[in-house]
């Protein structure tokens, strides 16, 4: 029985602590200001837990983590992280969580987890090991936190390498030089028969969301509805091509109104235009040079191209 | 081909590109025919290197390419055209970059493991134009 006390002795960190760092451990730790209120160091946290709550907030939000105040712990004390005294680290830190608690500060669950890590490596510590085990090859319950701690340093230092890398529009800037005269090509879109046949069929498709029971029919006359959007168009430069359909026309309506557009746009009296792929169809009035004179509708009249058929559209 | 040629067309392409431009890239600017061959460039940019010593400028090799950019020395001057002062990275988001910069692919509870604490989704990575595609959620 003898050797393991003595290992338990060994591993407590009262024992192994020096007289030395004991009034360090003491409440009163805290040489060096860890704040400044009102322009005056704040090296000592006032026993009574009467705490000037600006500057310890500030202290203790800027910590990244658990880790990061373990860390800050260990490093504030010069302690070895290989050899952390483990009950006197832990009472540290759970002054800090109480005072984050007694600040109301947002105490993240990770914290009170390092607690409790804490704690169990420390009664881990404490428990005498088999007599079987070598003592040497037993490992020390501190490993894994050890390591931990270790691999967070080493990123954290990595962050602050990162951090001092120069940063372009930080540290420096792109210089640039305008090159004036630059030509950029812009392909203006053409404008299929598909592409119109689809904008007809969207067309035909939304109309049948309107549909009513028809209970007269009007006769409607290609010619006549040529003239109607020739009439409309006369006014405005341009003239979104799905509001030349009236949808409570109805699908035959609809259709004379289409087969007229195409008519006039085979004789060069308005054009179809769309400012870029995918966008809305226009329609405007055609060049005036290729005007054509538009024979107004007798009824029975043919033009010599025999082009826009009287259908009158009142049958069936 | 004339040097000064060389030289001229780089430091135009470089200040007109808006990005760094890689040696390969310098070279296509050239004429198959006008002869100009990777090592004509290298030349060209270690004299424009040379030139660029004693000016507000220099010129930089960083990792996609070459750029001329505004000399440190002189920056903080400069820096004082522009009301805002440049966004500080939080440690958060530099440590979590650091993770991905030495251990990618990283997963978010590997970073997390390793930083002890929960990623805040908000803030982190976002914004920073990286990609999280293993073991994003």
């Amino acid at each position: 029985m003898k050797p393991e006390l003595t290992l338990v002795k060994n591993h407590a960190p009262a024992a192994k602590t020096p007289e030395s760092n004991a009034p360090a451990a003491l409440p009163t730790q805290g040489e060096m200001p860890f704040a400044m209120v009102e322009g005056q160091p704040v090296t000592e946290m006032p026993r009574d837990l009467y705490i000037p709550p600006q500057a310890l907030e500030v202290f203790l939000e800027a910590f990244e983590g658990p880790l990061d105040m373990l860390l800050y712990l260990i490093r504030k004390q010069n302690l070895d992280i290989l050899d952390i005294p483990i009950a006197e680290i832990t009472r540290q830190y759970m002054r800090y969580i109480e005072l984050m608690q007694v600040l109301q500060l947002e105490l993240a669950g990770e914290y009170l987890l390092m607690a409790a890590t804490l704690a169990e490596v420390k009664s881990r510590m404490l428990l005498p090991r088999p007599k079987s085990e070598d003592i040497a090859e037993e490992a020390d319950p501190r490993a894994e936190l050890v390591r931990r701690l270790q691999e967070y340093e080493r990123f954290k230092r990595a962050a602050e390498n990162i951090d001092r890398m120069p940063r372009l529009e930080r540290d420096t800037w792109l210089a640039t030089a305008e090159l004036v005269d630059r030509k950029v090509v812009r392909i203006a879109p053409q404008v299929t028969l598909q592409e119109m046949l689809m904008a007809f069929q969207e067309v035909l498709s939304r109309n049948d969301m309107f549909a009513h029971h028809h209970v007269s029919r009007e006769p409607l006359s290609i010619r006549q509805r040529m003239t109607d959007v020739l009439s409309s168009l006369t006014n405005t430069a341009f003239t979104d091509f799905t509001r030349l359909f009236r949808s409570d026309e109805g699908r035959r309506g609809v259709t004379v109104t289409f087969v007229a557009i195409l008519e006039l746009i085979r004789e060069g009296l308005i054009e179809i235009v769309q400012a870029e792929p995918y966008a809305p169809l226009h329609v405007r009035l055609g060049n005036p040079a290729r005007h054509l004179q538009l024979v107004p509708d007798t009824g029975n009249s043919m033009p010599d191209d025999g082009a826009p058929n009287e259908t009158e559209a009142s049958s069936q | 081909m004339n040097d000064q040629y060389v030289r001229n067309v780089i430091e135009a392409a470089l200040l007109a590109a808006g990005r760094p431009l890689a040696s390969d890239e310098l070279v296509t600017l050239f004429d198959e025919r006008d002869g100009s061959n990777a090592e004509e460039v290298q030349t060209a940019i270690v004299t424009l290197r040379a030139e660029y010593e004693t000016r507000g400028l220099e010129l930089v090799e960083v990792a996609s390419g070459y750029r001329i950019q505004i000399r440190p020395s002189v920056a903080q001057p400069v820096s004082r055209l522009w009301q805002e002062r440049p966004t500080k990275y939080s440690r958060a988001l530099l440590e979590t970059l650091a993770l991905v910069a030495y251990r990618q692919p990283i997963t978010r509870g590997e970073i997390e493991q390793i930083r002890g604490v929960a990623v805040n989704p908000n803030q982190d990575v976002a914004g920073t134009g990286l990609d999280s595609h293993r073991g994003a959620p």
